[in-house]
């Protein structure tokens, strides 16, 4: 997908119409074929009229009546396929952008989720595609098949007789213009009324969530009030609605009728001068119908493609935003193996949060060597998590300021950084999925995993999983059982540990845990996890008592960086929040 | 709850309250329901007209008359269309006038319901009753049955008019008949089917959409874009191939009514043209039942469609039906025992509040949340409630103010039961002043004073400068007339809370139940709700749920309260050298402070 320059709807509309060559190549033969049938019928019922009362050519009467039979059968059969044709390729570009429009939001960075409200983007992906479909289904159908019922039967009427066929078309125009403005007008009051009646919904919202106010100072009366005023709103706006919808719009559906008397009336004249035979008047009948449908037709198309514009700008939103740069190059398996031999290096790194003009990091430098484990500790805002963000680039840093080895991070693929540096979030998410299914939840395939028991046991859930109703294959999240904080934290951990990595980022993970499984849980990490490095983020002092390294945060800088004892004797920040946190450990016990 | 699944056919009765509201609005009912005969009258003239102009007229060629039967014909298509649109407009803007009508009362109910309702139902569902369930009534009753009894009426009376031409010719349309009805019915059912399958796979597919959006750090911190971008696929597809059939039924349903169509008109021909040869059938006749057709077999094809939004309308009146049964707090008002005028002499002035042995629980069947909980306020007290979550704080004062009013024993005011006191009584003794706030999207004036209709501009700045909110509220843009949005999202949360507690005091109530947050606040909130608190506690009668230390130190009285039931009692310093359950919850205190 090109980044640079725009494309026009209608190109990139083609693009996903152009995969569907033979379906709609199929479907518009068929439209071709049902709509010559539809003319040839009604000449063959007017054959048939003409020969009524005369005895000797009842077999040709036989003939035009098996005719019309024969053609009503087949058209039953070429209708039917043609809008399968036309229906099925529509839904499968209603899939195929729903599927580009998933894999889109699966590559985009948080900067684009920051803009872009969660409910918004699914009501995109779910409502607004509606347009898409209709555009690639029943609009393309009915464009061909205006295409063709406007040029057959007139053609047909013409063979009849020109002069009432021109008659013909005069209420047609008419019926076009109210169908044009009728449906387009009714389309608007309709997105009037949704918004009028999403109003009445949130301020019905507002009521019931401050009922028990409303109740105790008696004003009832005024949220009466406040709520009938929306109520009016929506009742005055169904009747505009019912207006359009009772007077307007059923002069569409007497078109027909209307061409009927004019055929009556004027081609009954031709009759009676014997210029017309009482046959062909019939057909002139049947013809009515077949004129006014696709006027109809049209008037609905362009009514409808408006909204599919709309639909097509707003999904736009998603496909038009590029994944970032330099996420298409992934390095080869071996290489990328290679990655963390020696260093992962944070050299001046500053970052600040779009919109905000205090930087919430400020040249920050430190490395990490292999098999290190290296403590992260600050309160709460001071640029922790937005440190380990940087780090697995979920946040967009500038070049320069983070190696991997020698190779600058941002010049990686995230995946390949990503499967070197694990990072376990301090807001554990899980899927509303098996316990299994969430361990395995992104584990490649060739990579050299733990079996399933002993990530749980190294995160000491084995015990617990066990003991739900259906062991590993429980379900878990918001259609499965409820997990406590604790539990939920240690499934994300075994989630973490379950395929190898070269660098663990413990971001706050054990904050929801109680004192001893923490003191498991450390000893699993200090121990078992000895061959690979792992940064402990925390505020809590005593979790970072045994790292190798301490880093101290505060509002966004590095103020402090040693050993446990080092920093109790010389860093007055660690010290006080190490005494303090003692002190509370001891009155709790 | 009646039940839906088990109901088969119509259920009338819950339609009468919607014919009742209906009939608010009898001169529109009355023009609309006096038109169906003109309506049915001018569909039967039709083509009785085109059978007559080609027999009368064109066949034996009578030049002279042609020209007015054709302007009658067009005079009898003008009366159809103005008789539908009136029939039409007048009954479905009078059914728009009943759906608002339904929906104010539905409403008023709401206002009205007890906390049980609200505790038991979801405000979704509320909310549907007064929404969705409206919706499918205005789209698919009023629309739906009012054209099908009028279709219904039309298709009967073109039958009785075909068969009063030529009986023979009409058997052959009453063998076809069923077969549409059977043919459509089958493939609607089919694609009834499919439909449940799409929406159930659609619906599992949003799930999963929603899912992976709200963890988009965890897949892409986990590399599983591919991972869940294949899985996502599966739900694409499987909805694919579900509208996939659907769309075959679909095109069959309408592509099969206008084949038979088709095939009548040849078969009408057929068998006619014996009927002519034999004289008993005219051609004009014969090709004014050709015309016809379409008109009998569409309203039988859409019938059962019909019949569908009907039985989804059905459903939303009985759910309906549920919020009217409801009983309300009104309704319960008015069973009870009018307060006699000495009883209401005693109620001027709060005296005392008394608590005896008072036992409650939310459900019949549930824990009991008070124990034998006895106690007593007198004017110019302080009492403090203490304890954990649960403990039954929040009960005390949910039983004061009326929330819920079954519990046992006897609760007293100025000697009269509560019971007996309507809740609008009450507002002169309890004001409630809580740090969970509900701001109106109004102004502030307003939010201070409630719309109370005896409560003045004065009266309101007062309130504002009782709790120190005046500063604040008088450098806003528009003073007291600074709208409020999202719950006071464009104030300080320090700000919205003095704005809730001015409307506590505006009311001038004697008592105020002060029910303290146990969240921690920022150090600016802390010291703006303080002191409001402590002026409160200057000149107030006061029962508070109490957090901060300094609340429980200045109170008279402190219970403690453990499941529901007075563990320990008396003031601070008692209390804390028996070094009991008390000193225990002071430490808790002191750490989350």
């Amino acid at each position: 997908m090109s980044t640079q320059g725009r494309v026009s709807n209608l190109r990139f509309f083609l693009r996903y119409l152009a995969r569907h060559k033979l379906e709609y190549g199929v479907g518009i033969a068929f439209i071709f074929t049902t709509n010559w049938l539809a003319v040839n019928i009604p000449a063959h019922i007017g054959a048939a009229i003409d020969l009524l009362g005369e005895t000797a050519q009842s077999e040709a009467l036989m003939h035009s009546v098996g005719l019309v039979v024969l053609f009503a059968l087949v058209m039953v059969v070429t209708r039917t396929i043609s809008r399968v044709f036309f229906f099925n390729p529509g839904r499968a570009v209603e899939k195929a952008v729903k599927d580009d429009c998933f894999e889109r939001l699966t590559q985009l960075q948080q900067d684009f989720y920051s803009q872009h409200e969660t409910g918004t983007l699914i009501s995109i992906v779910n409502n607004d595609i509606n347009g898409i479909r209709t555009l690639a289904g029943i609009i393309m159908l009915q464009i061909f098949n205006v295409i063709f019922a406007l040029s057959l039967t007139p053609l047909k009427m013409w063979e009849i007789s020109p002069q009432l066929t021109l008659y013909c078309i005069g209420p047609v125009l008419v019926t076009f213009t109210v169908a044009r403005y009728a449906m387009s007008y009714m389309r608007r009051q309709m997105k009037q009324r949704m918004g009028e009646l999403q109003a009445l919904s949130s301020n019905t919202v507002g009521f019931l969530s401050g009922i028990e106010v409303i109740k105790s100072h008696h004003i009832q009366d005024w949220a009466e009030g406040e709520f009938d005023r929306d109520n009016i709103a929506l009742r005055d706006r169904s009747r505009k609605l019912v207006m359009v919808r009772t007077v307007y719009l059923p002069l569409i559906g007497y078109t027909d009728r209307i061409i009927k008397v004019m055929v009556l009336g004027i081609g009954g004249a031709y009759v009676i001068q014997q210029d017309l035979t009482l046959g062909e008047l019939t057909a002139m009948l049947a013809y009515a119908s077949l004129l006014a449908m696709p006027f109809i037709s049209l008037g609905m198309i362009l009514s409808a493609l408006q909204n599919s514009i709309v639909s097509l700008e707003s999904v736009r939103r998603i496909l038009d935003t590029p994944p970032h740069k330099g996420d298409q190059q992934h390095l080869p398996a071996r290489q990328r193996d290679a990655l963390f031999s020696h260093s992962l290096r944070v050299n001046h790194l500053n970052y600040t949060y779009p919109g905000s003009s205090e930087p919430a990091l400020c040249d920050i430098s430190f490395a990490i060597r292999p098999g290190e484990t290296v403590g992260v500790l600050g309160k709460i805002g001071s640029g922790k998590s937005t440190l380990v963000n940087c780090l697995n680039r979920y946040l967009e840093i500038e070049p320069g300021s983070i190696f991997l080895d020698d190779e600058d991070i941002t010049s990686l693929s995230r995946r390949d950084l990503r499967s070197a540096v694990r990072t376990i979030t301090q807001e554990p998410f899980l899927f509303s999925d098996s316990v299994e299914e969430n361990i395995r939840f992104g584990a490649d395939d060739e990579a050299e995993a733990l079996s399933l028991e002993q990530a749980l046991s190294e995160s000491d859930m084995l015990e617990e999983v066990s003991q739900f109703p259906e062991a590993q294959n429980t379900l878990v999240g918001e259609k499965g059982i409820l997990l406590s904080g604790g539990q939920k934290q240690r499934l994300s951990l075994a989630r973490g540990l379950f395929t190898p990595s070269k660098l663990i980022i413990l971001d706050n993970v054990l904050s929801a845990v109680d004192n001893e499984t923490e003191r498991f849980l450390l000893d699993q990490i200090f121990n078992t996890l000895r061959s690979q490095s792992t940064l402990i983020v925390s505020h809590r002092a005593s979790v970072l008592a045994r790292v190798d390294r301490i880093l101290v945060l505060d509002r966004g800088r590095i103020v402090d960086e040693g050993r446990h004892e080092e920093l109790l004797e010389r860093c007055a920040l660690y010290r006080d929040t190490w005494t303090l946190q003692q002190q509370y450990e001891e009155h709790a016990a | 709850m009646s039940a839906q699944n088990n109901r088969q056919g119509i259920d009338w009765p819950v339609v009468q309250r919607f014919l009742r509201y209906l009939m608010s609005y009898r001169r529109q009912v009355t023009i609309g329901l006096s038109l169906i005969p003109v309506s049915v009258l001018f569909s039967i003239l039709f083509p009785w007209l085109i059978m007559r102009i080609i027999d009368d007229q064109l066949v034996p060629g009578n030049h002279g008359e042609l020209a007015g039967w054709a302007l009658a014909l067009a005079a009898v298509l003008v009366g159809n269309y103005l008789a539908d649109a009136v029939f039409n407009y007048s009954l479905q803007s009078a059914s728009q006038e009943a759906i608002r009508d339904i929906r104010r009362e539905m409403f008023q109910r709401v206002l009205y319901l007890p906390r049980r309702y609200f505790d038991k139902t979801p405000m979704g569902v509320t909310l549907t009753r007064l929404t969705s369930d409206l919706e499918a009534i205005s789209e698919s009753f009023t629309q739906g049955l009012l054209s099908m009894i009028r279709d219904i009426l039309v298709t009967v009376a073109l039958l009785v008019f075909l068969l009063a031409v030529s009986w023979k010719l009409t058997l052959v349309l009453l063998l076809i008949g069923p077969l549409v009805y059977y043919v459509t019915e089958l493939l609607r059912r089919r694609l009834r089917d499919t439909y449940v399958e799409a929406r159930l796979i659609l619906s599992r597919g949003t799930g999963y959409l929603q899912e992976c959006l709200a963890g988009i750090k965890t897949v892409q911190l986990y590399n599983a874009e591919r991972e869940v971008v294949e899985r996502y696929r599966g739900f694409t597809l499987g909805f694919f191939h579900a509208q996939s059939r659907s769309n075959i039924y679909d095109s069959g349903l309408y592509s099969i009514v206008e084949g038979i169509t088709t095939i009548s008109m040849g078969l009408v021909i057929w068998y006619g043209s014996n009927e002519i040869l034999a004289a008993s059938l005219s051609v004009g006749v014969l090709v004014g039942f050709i015309n016809t057709l379409d008109k009998i077999f569409v309203p039988i094809r859409d019938f059962s469609s019909q019949m569908a939004s009907i039985q989804r309308a059905f459903a939303a009146f009985d759910h309906i039906e549920e919020l009217f049964e409801e009983e309300t707090e009104q309704d319960a008002d008015r069973r009870r025992l009018p307060l006699s005028e000495a009883e209401q002499d005693k109620l001027r002035h709060f005296d005392s509040l008394r608590f005896e042995r008072v036992r409650f629980r939310y459900n019949d069947d549930g824990p009991w949340v008070l124990r034998d909980v006895s106690f007593e306020l007198k004017r110019g007290q302080k009492i403090a409630l203490v304890g954990s979550t649960g403990s039954g704080k929040s009960t005390i004062l949910r039983l004061l103010n009326k929330t819920y009013s079954q519990y046992e024993g006897d609760i007293t005011l100025n000697g009269i039961e509560l019971r007996r006191i309507p809740r609008q009584t009450l507002g002169r003794f309890f004001a409630l002043m809580q740090q969970e706030v509900f701001l109106f999207n109004e102004s502030i004036a307003f939010n201070i004073g409630m719309a109370r209709q005896d409560m003045y501009s004065e009266a309101i700045t007062a309130a504002a400068r009782y709790v120190y909110a005046d500063n604040f509220i008088d450098q806003l843009p528009g003073g007291y007339n600074f709208v409020l949005r999202g719950n006071g999202a464009n104030l300080s949360a320090g700000q919205g809370q003095l704005i809730a507690f001015a409307r506590a005091i505006a009311g001038g109530s004697e008592v105020i139940m002060l029910d303290e947050a146990t969240s921690a606040v920022d150090s600016v909130t802390e010291r703006m709700i303080q002191r409001a608190i402590d002026h409160v506690f200057e000149d107030k009668t006061v029962i508070a749920i109490a957090h901060r230390l300094s609340t429980i130190r200045h109170s008279d009285e402190i219970l403690v309260l453990e499941q529901g039931a007075i563990m320990e009692r008396g003031d601070h310093e008692t209390l804390l050298s028996a070094s009991g359950c008390y000193a225990k919850l002071l430490e808790d205190i002191g750490q989350s402070d």
